[in-house]
């Protein structure tokens, strides 16, 4: 038997009509496509990267995945991150700086079968209640948008435990995050082993009485629903799983619901544009091109973009710039959180290339809205270094050091086996001028305009990275470490969490969703990624993107009472 | 098309695809040829002393041929290499029943990924569909016309060094002036030089270099682990059991304190201190 990959094909190939066509088989695709299948829809999955798990479709067996613990394949040849000679991107800081002033990476995400979260060491922690009524509780802020969120956590709560149920995240029960709020629901595992090199950072942060905890992670750290616990391979963040023990929605929710027998995945199928009708007020067909290249059209009663925030604002922005754009703020408050790493290096060995990435993590810095004294920072993750030829690039590149010197950096490892590090997951406010829109003249291998970031910094996030920063270097001393760096804030920013540019809300005129994710604009046109997110908050997005992704799901099939469709709870 | 394993048994000496642990060291490669691949092996192991034992020239060689062979030898398959067995069902010890290595064989490329490998080796200009944006941010020079260059050029300033030299037979002080003037001349050159020297003495060995793993034993580091990894969870404990040569939560035994020596310690203070950060003692 040809395994199922042959024809760029996963689920039922015999699927011809389908009641609803997804874009984007990552995190947020995923989960409602699961949701529809199960509720009996028809449902078309198209995913513009390749397939690396061939068996995902396989009733019988997962099998193997292509992924390894390879770093010249996943790194270096960026095997699924976004090649920048087939989608480059550009950059500015402002309109002020001309047309473009980089080509290259800005934020780009991996394209494949199972979306950026297959490469994400998948930190798991739910945003707390005021993360979603920040507009009410910091008030009006110069430059920036910050907006309540239209869905509150109370209504949230039952679909973060059914996300954190149904992929399987490890987490504490007792000794967890003393400032997260209430779960109705434990985590179904606990915590796996912490990592040496962070234990050395909690156990500073502990004496100088901060709450350092077990990171919610959705690895497994027990058998779970068929797939193997966690063997701490340490080939993680950057890293498809090679056990599946990682709960990426590929393996989770889409193989659940490749087998509902519902759902017909097409992977290396580039959506190019949405058709609208001639008032735009409906979608009627969606172009895309197949992996030969050739343009194909594809029809249904209703469409999902889930291609990730920057990808599905310019892919409405690509059909046509006026669709589901009265507001004007299609593209609009790009969020990326803003990451502030303060690196401490040791004279002791830690090995951070063994484990899950980050294992332990601490909100004492997430701050208080509105409170002068405790800014809005975010979540810290205790991190460490783990790839070998990135320290050695590091040294060579960034240092500039070749030679006996790179040989003797290499053999006394600053920068990778003695490196432990703190990286602060902190809100980044929203500003309409932040944004993504179509570069006018660079294109992309497709022939789609590419895509541009415009983004610059607010004082709002430099504010708490002036006051923390120094708080985190005072935990690295207490850790032992010989040195502590602030790492400057980079620009382009090179954090992956990407947020904002479909902002959803209550008012047409302020937002480009509504409450369940459809387009205020659009009939039959829903978003279901991170570019819904009205704000960032201060902690890892992708599950409180599956859980509203869940939300829009459930909205659609059963708008009288979305929490008909929940089973975990 | 030849499929991988035929490929190496045409070219006889195994030249771009060696099985890893293999020790076999080339006079030429599969598109360097003999002096190109003096030149380039010499001119790694200015980069980096211990490149040439890793044999990265191999690795660049590899990759410079990339489309001889069939998948292209791009993406190692995956998920495992053999270097580690399979953990034992009761203790998590390693068993006797190791893997395959998949690394061995490479992942087929979709039309896209190949276009760009394609830009990459050959260049934007020579690959058909490749240009689309050559006149906005100029061509992409491919690997292939950046290594003949710098090879050229490195034989044209060995020669204004000492007459009738060509770089693989200068002093060995002089193949390093060399380096320098060729670097400044040629700076895209010189970075592919670098990040792939580092890429072959640093990568999975199935690539090419990193040649019985010096790469790995030089810098401490364990390589890729699965499926034995670095901890287990045991059904019968119901709980997880580090692994004692390697573990995850403790110290690597027999690992002790290591003080940096006093050129390390400079470079660390200054980067330290100029990123508002301290050094503590």
């Amino acid at each position: 038997m040809l395994p199922s990959g042959t024809a760029n094909i996963l689920g039922d190939d015999a699927l011809a009509t389908f009641d609803t066509i997804v874009i984007g088989s990552g995190a947020g695709g995923s989960t409602v496509a699961h949701t529809l299948a199960r509720a009996g829809q028809r449902v078309l999955v198209l995913e513009a990267g390749d397939n690396h798990f061939p068996g995902l479709d396989d009733p019988t067996s997962l099998g193997p995945p292509t992924f390894a613990n390879d770093e010249v394949k996943l790194n270096v040849r960026s095997l699924i991150a976004q090649d920048t000679l087939i989608e480059p991107r550009s950059f500015r800081a402002t309109i002020n700086d001309g047309d473009r002033t980089l080509v290259g990476d800005a934020n780009g995400l991996p394209r494949n079968v199972g979306g950026a979260a297959v490469h994400a060491d998948m930190k798991y922690p739910r945003f707390r209640p005021t993360d979603f009524q920040l507009g009410t509780l910091l008030g009006a802020i110069p430059d920036a948008l910050f907006a309540d969120w239209p869905v509150d956590y109370p209504t949230l709560e039952r679909f973060y435990v059914e996300i954190e149920q149904a992929v399987g995240v490890q987490g504490p029960e007792v000794g967890g995050d003393p400032f997260a709020p209430a779960k109705s629901k434990p985590y179904p595992m606990p915590p796996g082993l912490p990592m040496y090199a962070n234990t050395i950072l909690a156990e500073a942060a502990r004496r100088l009485g901060y709450h350092p905890f077990a990171y919610p992670t959705a690895v497994t750290s027990r058998p779970y629903r068929g797939r193997p616990a966690c063997i701490d391979c340490g080939f993680c963040s950057g890293y498809g799983c090679p056990t599946h023990a990682k709960s990426s929605p590929a393996v989770t929710l889409l193989r659940d619901a490749l087998l509902t027998g519902n759902v017909q995945l097409r992977f290396n199928a580039v959506v190019m544009r949405l058709i609208p009708n001639s008032t735009r007020t409906q979608i009627t067909a969606i172009e895309y091109m197949d992996p030969a290249g050739a343009l194909q059209r594809v029809s249904a009663d209703r469409y999902v973009l889930a291609a990730s925030a920057a990808e599905s604002a310019r892919l409405v922005l690509l059909s046509d710039t006026a669709l589901g754009n009265s507001s004007g703020l299609v593209g609009r408050n790009l969020m990326f959180h803003f990451q502030t790493q303060v690196i401490g290096i040791l004279r002791d060995r830690v090995h951070g290339h063994r484990g899950r990435s980050v294992t332990m993590g601490m909100s004492d810095f997430r701050g208080t809205p509105g409170d002068p004294n405790a800014p809005l920072g975010g979540i810290i993750e205790l991190a460490t270094s783990s790839d070998l030829i990135g320290e050695a690039k590091n040294y060579a590149l960034q240092l500039g050091k070749t030679g006996d010197i790179l040989h003797r950096l290499m053999v006394q490892s600053p920068l990778r086996d003695k490196l432990i590090a703190m990286i602060m997951q902190a809100e980044d406010a929203p500003q309409p001028t932040n944004r993504v829109d179509l570069d006018p003249a660079l294109r992309d291998a497709y022939g789609r305009p590419a895509l541009r970031v415009t983004y610059k910094n607010h004082p709002f996030e430099l504010t708490a990275r002036d006051f923390y920063a120094p708080k985190m270097l005072a935990i690295q001393q207490n850790a032992g470490a010989q040195f502590g760096i602030v790492a400057p804030p980079d620009a382009p920013s090179q954090s992956r969490h990407v947020m904002g540019t479909m902002r959803m809300g209550n008012d047409p005129a302020t937002s480009v969703c509504d409450r369940t994710g459809k387009l205020h604009d659009v009939g039959n046109l829903w978003c279901a990624d991170g570019g819904l997110f009205p704000t960032s908050s201060g902690f890892n997005p992708t599950l409180t993107l599956q859980a509203l992704a869940l939300w829009v799901g459930a909205n659609i099939v059963s708008p009288a009472d979305p929490t008909a469709v929940l089973v975990e709870s | 098309m030849l499929t991988r394993r035929r490929f190496v048994k045409l070219v006889g000496t195994g030249a771009a695809l060696v099985a890893c642990g293999d020790n076999i060291r080339l006079a030429r490669g599969v598109f360097l040829d003999e002096r190109g691949y003096e030149t380039i092996d010499i001119a790694t192991g200015i980069i980096f002393p211990g490149a040439r034992d890793a044999q990265a020239v191999r690795y660049i060689d590899t990759l410079l041929a990339a489309f001889e062979v069939a998948p292209p030898a791009i993406f190692a398959s995956g998920p495992y290499s053999g270097r580690t067995a399979f953990p034992k069902a009761d203790d998590g010890t390693p068993s006797s029943d190791f893997p395959s290595n998949s690394f061995a064989e490479y992942l087929p490329l979709p039309r896209i990924k190949e276009l760009a490998w394609r830009m990459r080796i050959f260049g934007s200009a020579q690959t058909t569909g490749g240009d689309f944006n050559d006149a906005l941010v100029g061509p992409t020079v491919g690997y292939r016309d950046l290594y003949t260059d710098g090879i050229m050029r490195l034989d044209a300033v060995a020669m204004t060094i000492t007459a009738n030299t060509p770089f693989r037979s200068l002093h060995p002080a002089d193949q390093g002036l060399a380096l320098d003037t060729v670097a400044s001349d040629a700076p895209a050159f010189y970075q592919a030089l670098l990040e792939h020297t580092l890429e072959g003495t640093f990568g999975a060995p199935e690539y090419g270099g990193n040649t019985l793993l010096f790469g790995w034993k030089l810098t401490k580091y364990d390589g890729d682990s699965a499926p034995l990894g670095h901890s287990f969870y045991s059904a019968s404990l119901d709980a997880y059991v580090d692994r004692a040569d390697q573990p995850t939560a403790q110290p690597s035994p027999g690992d002790v304190t290591e003080d940096f020596d006093d050129d390390v310690l400079n470079i660390l203070t200054v980067a330290a201190l100029g990123s508002g950060g301290k050094r503590f003692f």
